[in-house]
């Protein structure tokens, strides 16, 4: 798992060869912070017998 | 003639042309006026094919013989720019795409060719797809005709406005988690988001292979049935596509309102919403009860969990489809690079935790939906934003707009939403209505009736 750090969020960038200014690094890094929280929540879901991606289209 | 013909129905503008009262040339000639008099402000194409629509009305006016087995034949209709027309640019409302010619018809768009449909152009989007408000510093952001300083919404807002301003008769636009029924709720338009794989996404540009869905933005429901009898249907090419579907939207028997169980959640659909939607809902569920459906409270509180999952699945594929373009982000408008980097370093683990949630909370509500027929719900929760204040990408408004409506992409649930009154600003406000898996045509009844019974849909933006 990730952690939040902007050092974190910089190393990802880093990775795809991204720079940004100051000003969109910051708003970035709240939408990753964001997503960051999504993933976590996702942690204490009971979901040990489940298959990814399923629909349930029958009765 | 009581209204004019840009506002008529595809039923109405059907039995004109039977009854020889106007031509699809006559109507089309309207629809290209109309847009050269108001999109300049409203910014709702992206591209006006003027004379490929007037060619093509030739060829409707010279077949108006199958007017009364086919519907759509000479009626105008804008296409979200995402679809592909063959040798015609799909730039997707991005400066990456610019260039792009698209080398095939979409099964859509061959959809609408087959039936003489006019297609008027490309409507404008939040780039990608990829935003709730309708934001688009590339291709200029279309504007509310409500308010020209307010959002329409997105990523479909060219659709939704076209068809709200009179500049289409209906529009086709994509969901992957409220696309369509948001910009449908914010222009007061019926906008509809049919089961997964119920209508080919083969020449759409996709942001989520698993959330993506493609439907109709109209003026009523009856309008979003008639377009759905033909863009429904199996496609091999999709491998997500529903077999034997399309029968499901023939329209025959009336519905029957007692025996019509509608649920109102407990949780969530109604916490924190804005207190004048949340009037204009109340007062649309009591319209329901006087009509004599059975108006259910239910019990469901797992539904707070959907739309982050929805997000949790989203994000990962679209940096994947995105992932030969990050390269390039300056060229991309700043809400959507934003979203998109902030999704970077997803890990296999935390996208098959958010697959494996997704399937849980399917089964969930699967039950749920075993003991009624549908669930009424606000389409948003928050009033509309001024476009002025909507550039930053983190703004609450843009962060909340999609709460309710990503749940239903996550099941894949038929979902409507209609018009259901104004704000004290004389903004439209939109009501939600979902139901079980493949009853996309009882959703669209349930809508039509309740149209059949309000006039909330005839309510028409002042654009003089």
């Amino acid at each position: 798992m990730l952690d939040n750090s902007k050092e974190a969020f910089l190393s990802q960038l880093k990775l795809k060869n991204i720079n940004l200014s100051n000003e969109d690094f910051n708003q970035s890094y709240k939408t990753y912070l964001n997503f960051r929280k999504i993933y976590a929540s996702m942690k204490n879901q009971d979901i040990d017998n489940f298959e990814p991606r399923q629909r349930y289209f029958g009765e | 003639m009581n209204k004019e013909l840009y506002y008529l129905s595809i039923n109405e503008l059907n039995s004109m042309y039977l009854g020889k009262e106007t031509s699809p040339v006559e109507v089309t000639n309207v629809f290209l006026k109309r847009i050269k008099k108001f999109d300049s402000n409203l910014n709702s194409y992206i591209e006006v094919y003027e004379k490929d629509a007037i060619d093509n009305s030739k060829l409707a006016e010279s077949s108006l013989s199958e007017a009364s087995t086919n519907k759509l034949i000479g009626i105008p209709l804008g296409l979200k720019d995402l679809i592909d027309i063959k040798n015609k640019i799909t730039t997707a409302g991005s400066k990456i795409l610019e260039n792009n010619t698209a080398e095939c018809d979409a099964k859509i768009t061959k959809d609408f060719i087959d039936s003489k449909s006019i297609i008027l152009g490309k409507t404008n989007l939040v780039e990608f797809a990829f935003g709730t408000l309708g934001i688009n510093t590339t291709t200029r952001t279309c504007r509310n005709p409500w308010d020209m300083n307010k959002v329409p919404g997105g990523s479909s807002s060219g659709s939704a406005v076209s068809v709200s301003s009179g500049l289409a008769t209906f529009a086709i636009g994509t969901d992957t988690g409220g696309s369509i029924r948001m910009p449908a709720a914010l222009c007061g338009i019926t906008g509809f988001k049919p089961t997964y794989g119920t209508v080919s996404r083969v020449g759409v540009k996709d942001l989520s292979w698993t959330m993506d869905h493609v439907g109709p933005m109209a003026r009523s429901a009856n309008d979003c049935l008639e377009v759905m009898k033909v863009i429904s249907g199996y496609d091999s090419r999709d491998k997500y596509s529903l077999d034997n579907h399309k029968e499901n939207f023939i329209d025959s028997k009336k519905i029957d309102r007692t025996n019509m169980k509608i649920g109102i959640p407990k949780q969530y659909f109604f916490d924190d919403v804005d207190s004048e939607i949340l009037k204009r809902v109340n007062e649309s569920i009591e319209i329901f009860k006087q009509l004599g459906y059975q108006i259910i409270e239910i019990d469901m509180p797992f539904v707070s969990d959907g739309r982050n999952i929805n997000i949790g699945v989203l994000i990962p594929e679209a940096i994947s489809i995105h992932r030969k373009f990050l390269g390039r982000s300056k060229e991309y408008t700043k809400t959507v690079i934003n979203r998109l980097l902030g999704g970077l370093g997803v890990t296999a683990d935390e996208y098959l935790d958010a697959s494996r949630a997704m399937s849980s909370f399917n089964q969930k509500m699967k039950v749920k939906m075993s003991k009624i027929d549908a669930i009424i719900t606000p389409t948003v929760p928050v009033l509309t934003p001024n476009i002025i204040d909507s550039y930053n990408p983190n703004t609450i408004e843009a962060n909340s707009m999609g709460k309710f409506t990503g749940v239903f992409n996550l099941t894949g649930q038929p979902s409507i939403s209609i018009p259901c009154g104004l704000t004290n600003q004389n903004l439209p406000v939109g009501l939600m209505i979902s139901g079980k898996m493949k009853e996309d045509l009882k959703i669209l009844k349930i809508a039509r009736d309740f149209q059949n019974n309000s006039d909330f849909h005839e309510l028409r933006p002042n654009l003089s």
